[in-house]
């Protein structure tokens, strides 16, 4: 007992202890004067970042609200063709004639020492292109017969031949490509979009996401999550087949009013949870409920492609009620004309090693680019006709490219043809949103290995599509831990090579 | 050896800061008789003189293996070798304490000595200009009123090596022997050949610029910097075209190739100019009041970009378009600069609201009830560049009265009476206006259908 009543006493003293006079003297000493210069420091303003970052504009009780970009955009929306497991671009559109006449010969050490590759070890030998390329439309760009109708679309599109990325692993790699960071924990590019513009369309969220090829991913969810940035401005994945979203009809016996009075019960509880705490997530879950009621009846309505004309079908090749890229990118152009800003599309199985059939150069590839060939082809010229174009981005490619030799996994060359991830030079397009049509940027060397000139980074492709979305790159901001991030950390540069 | 001599730039710096150091000090001790500061002038000033000595026999390493003009290295040199006499001097006199005015008057010398040094060092890498800009660094082309009929040496070729390899290859540095800022050093070559040769594979200077970057022999050195593609292709043209130094440009064989990187030396063409800066008209702040309203009726107003007056409107969740919303998007038309008003509750009466957007670039009416009397009003928005009329009634012969639109740039006609049999009459009504009016086709290929088999196993 009498130990207790010590602990209490000492407890009580302790609180006293907190309050008495000189304590308080001490924090003034430090605390308050901490506190002066804390604000006198806010109006010094001393790294310039509040009145520039969008962040200043960030209205945590209407975070969808729509926002004004830095400067007069040329682009409003940015649909994302990601091709996972990364396409060869030497089988696409890097034509590599030499690449042919060597093929077959050991790759000559210059190009593999100290070098390390996913599965290739000792001396693979080189490959030529396993696909036959001409040029193509009043650009002549080069193009391989795997792309039969994307050829008529030489004229519309930039290529970019000399990407670059530091990631040769799949999961790595996508991260880098869409959250700028090849770690888990940065917001995605879609997600660093809507949180600086808003989302134009009220009842549908500004950055949705669709998958197709039998997979999510390697990288996860977390390649349209929202890292650091409040939860609102994550990627929504809607299935293309069945309900779009899950569970979003209504269960037996509730009705619409029922549904709505009951959210609007939560909403109350949730504000006052946030008087209380002041934890802008509250705010997230409250928008997120509201905008799920809304999605009820619009997400529905914009992801059912069975009311398009037969004409569009037959330009897409699109069958209503499959998974499958083509009604993808039907949904995309939906998406985009409904106002949606971002738009990711993820075809998953381009990961071409040659270690079966269906993972080889001349058989798996070829069936892949017949699955995305038309339908990719007809969301540009679906998208020209409708004057979307002119203020849409539509980005194609892989995570990284694949190597000029034969993987020889274990040093056992493979039985069928197929190439190594390849970090140091790989192709993608980028086409409309005040793109320049029908150009190629950037060389490799005459076996497609390294870049030799107009070397971009996955950075600067981050930094364009922010430019031509009206952004400052380096200016769209959100403190977190401290400090200012942004989508391209302490690297980008727009490519002004391919600005029209 | 060699290696000793490439530390010179590494060493120079630490009597820089050392003896900065230690002046800056001694200098407060003077003038404000804080004698607490003395002890530690001994080591800096120490220091720095040892630091000065090895610089200078580093330094004597690197001017033996490199060309330099020997003028500008004496002058280095000596100011050099001064600066450590009398640094090691001042630290004598510190040491031995000694009072009076002598050890000021010192220490206001080496400062001078030090500036003189390290400015006459910093001529010799960077060439004579640098500091004032006039160096090679600051050289911008002019561009050239008349490519054709500039002299091919001296207006098109002497500028890029002036910029990119006289620092090195000039009066104030010789690499390799080799000067490349007259006709008579560039013929005269360097101590390994010729510059330029009749036979264009023995010129060196042009072999060097076209080894790769990571050619230890590549022109010019990786870390310095690079010839542009254009700048290679030029001086490739004018080597292997006989390097002649009086003959115009057009006196000289030219593929298209290095036509099209010919008529890059006169400046960006006015096409280039306009997209370098897209001018936005000035406007007043739209009345916030009416603003307001056509938020609460729905309509997203955003204005283009942060800070900007200027408005971009768009209708798709409009869902009060009663005749005061619509007034009120008439009381911002001075600074609306886009608009979507798509779907069925735009109309050809609405369009009189829309009449006064002077400012206005680009509107869409994708889906509205609109037909060819609603282009007359259309007609009078002159700012105008992209008009999307898609899924509307309009008619081909309606289209003509555009024609007023000078700026119009793109005009979208897919779902409506426009298509390929009547789009030859509209093209004739609308020069110069990109027309869109769709019906794409994607055919249907063999291979759409079929899938590449694997070969069966045997």
């Amino acid at each position: 007992m009498k130990q207790t009543d010590k602990l209490f006493q000492e407890a009580r003293h302790r609180t006293l202890e907190y309050t008495t006079r000189r304590h308080f003297l001490k924090e003034c000493r430090t605390g308050i004067g901490m506190m002066a210069l804390g604000s006198f420091l806010q109006g010094c303003d001393l790294f310039g970042s509040k009145k520039d970052s969008a962040a200043a504009a960030f209205d945590v009780n209407n975070p969808l609200i729509p926002k004004a970009p830095h400067f007069p955009a040329k682009a409003k929306s940015v649909i994302f063709l990601h091709m996972a497991g990364a396409p060869s671009q030497l089988e696409l559109f890097d034509y590599k004639p030499v690449l042919q006449k060597m093929h077959g010969q050991d790759c000559p050490p210059s190009f593999i020492e100290g070098k390390k590759f996913a599965f290739i070890r000792g001396v693979p030998t080189l490959l030529g292109p396993q696909a036959k390329f001409a040029q193509y439309g009043q650009s002549g760009l080069w193009l391989s017969d795997n792309l039969p109708h994307f050829q008529t679309m030489a004229d519309d599109v930039s290529i970019l031949k000399a990407v670059n990325t530091d990631q040769f692993n799949h999961a790595p790699a996508q991260l880098l490509m869409h959250t700028g960071s090849a770690r888990l924990g940065r917001p995605s590019m879609g997600s660093w979009v809507t949180y600086g513009l808003g989302s134009e369309n009220s009842n549908l969220p500004g950055f949705m996401v669709l998958t197709s090829g039998g997979a999510n991913p390697d990288a996860g969810k977390s390649v349209w999550g929202s890292g650091f940035l409040p939860s609102v401005y994550q990627g929504i994945q809607c299935r293309s087949s069945g309900d779009p979203v899950l569970f979003i009809n209504d269960p037996k016996g509730m009705d619409r009013d029922l549904k709505k009075a009951s959210i609007d019960a939560i909403n109350k509880v949730n504000q006052s949870s946030y008087k209380e705490f002041g934890d802008p997530e509250t705010l997230s879950r409250i928008s997120q409920y509201e905008m799920a009621f809304k999605m009820q009846v619009t997400v529905p309505e914009v992801m059912d492609i069975s009311d398009e004309p037969q004409y569009i079908h037959d330009m897409y090749g699109t069958k209503p009620g499959k998974t499958a890229f083509a009604n993808n990118a039907l949904l995309a152009r939906k998406l985009v004309e409904k106002g949606v800003r971002f738009v990711q599309l993820f075809d998953w199985g381009w990961d071409m090693h040659g270690t079966g059939p269906d993972g080889s150069l001349d058989i798996g590839l070829i069936n892949k680019c017949r699955e995305v060939d038309k339908a990719m082809t007809a969301l540009l010229l679906d998208l020209k006709q409708r004057g979307l174009l002119e203020e849409t981005i539509v980005v194609w490619g892989g995570e990284f490219g694949r190597t000029p030799m034969q993987e020889n996994r274990d040093g056992k060359q493979n039985m069928w043809t197929g190439r190594d991830h390849h970090s140091d030079a790989f192709s993608m397009w980028i086409a409309g949103g005040g793109i320049k049509k029908g150009f190629s940027h950037g060389e490799t060397d005459e076996i497609g290995y390294n870049a030799v000139e107009g070397k971009v980074s996955v950075y600067d492709i981050q930094a364009t599509i922010l430019q031509q979305l009206g952004f400052d790159h380096e200016k769209l901001t959100y403190e977190f831990q401290g400090r200012q991030f942004r989508l391209t950390d302490v690297h980008g540069k727009q490519i002004r090579e391919i600005i029209a | 050896m060699d290696f000793i001599g490439r530390l010179h730039p590494l060493f120079v710096h630490l009597p820089i800061g050392f003896l900065v150091l230690g002046l800056l000090l001694y200098w407060w001790t003077e003038f404000t008789n804080d004698k607490r500061l003395i002890p530690a002038l001994k080591p800096i000033f120490l220091l720095g003189t040892i630091a000065a000595v090895v610089s200078i026999a580093t330094g004597f390493f690197l001017s033996w293996q490199d060309d330099y003009d020997e003028d500008s290295l004496n002058r280095h040199r000596n100011s050099g070798i001064a600066l450590a006499v009398l640094s090691l001097y001042f630290w004598f006199l510190i040491t031995k304490k000694v009072e009076g005015r002598r050890p000021l008057y010192l220490s206001f010398s080496v400062m001078l000595l030090l500036v003189l040094s390290g400015h006459y060092g910093a001529s010799l890498t960077h060439g004579s200009g640098f500091l004032f800009g006039s160096g090679p660094d600051a050289i911008r082309f002019k561009p050239l009123a008349n490519a054709q009929e500039a002299l091919a040496y001296k207006e098109v070729i002497d500028p890029i090596l002036q910029q990119k390899c006289v620092s090195c290859h000039g009066a104030d540095k010789q690499k390799g022997k080799l000067r490349l800022d007259s006709e008579a050093f560039i013929k005269k070559g360097g101590k390994n050949g010729n510059t330029v040769a009749k036979n264009a594979d023995e010129a060196l200077m042009l072999n060097r610029i076209l080894l790769p970057p990571d050619d230890e022999e590549h022109m010019p050195p990786k870390e310095k910097g690079q010839l542009t593609k254009d700048q290679v292709a030029l001086i490739d043209w004018w080597i292997r075209n006989g390097a002649n130094f009086q003959a115009k440009v057009k006196e000289i064989q030219q593929d298209d190739q290095i036509k099209k990187t010919l008529v890059k030396l006169e400046g960006p063409g006015e096409a280039d100019v306009e997209t370098v800066a897209e001018v936005l008209p000035e406007v007043d702040p739209a009345p916030a009041a009416m603003v307001a309203l056509l938020k609460k009726a729905g309509a997203v107003v955003v204005p283009v970009a942060a800070g900007s007056a200027l408005l971009t409107v768009n209708l798709i969740n409009l869902t009060d378009s009663t005749e005061q919303t619509w007034k009120a998007l008439a009381a911002i038309s001075e600074q609306v600069l886009e608009l979507k008003a798509e779907g069925a509750k735009v109309s050809n009466a609405t369009m009189s609201y829309l009449k006064d957007m002077k400012h206005l670039r680009r509107l869409s009416l994708v889906g509205s009830s609109i037909n060819d009397s609603a282009l007359t009003r259309i007609a009078a928005l002159t700012a105008l560049q992209s008009l999307n009329l898609r899924g509307t009634k309009v008619t081909g012969t309606g289209l003509a009265a555009l024609a007023p639109l000078k700026n119009l740039k793109a005009l979208y006609l897919f779902q409506t009476t426009v298509d390929s049999s009547n789009m030859a009459t509209v093209k004739t009504k609308l020069p110069g206006i990109q027309l869109e009016a769709g019906q794409y086709q994607v055919p249907i290929l063999y291979s759409d259908t079929t899938k590449v088999a694997p070969p069966k196993k045997p």
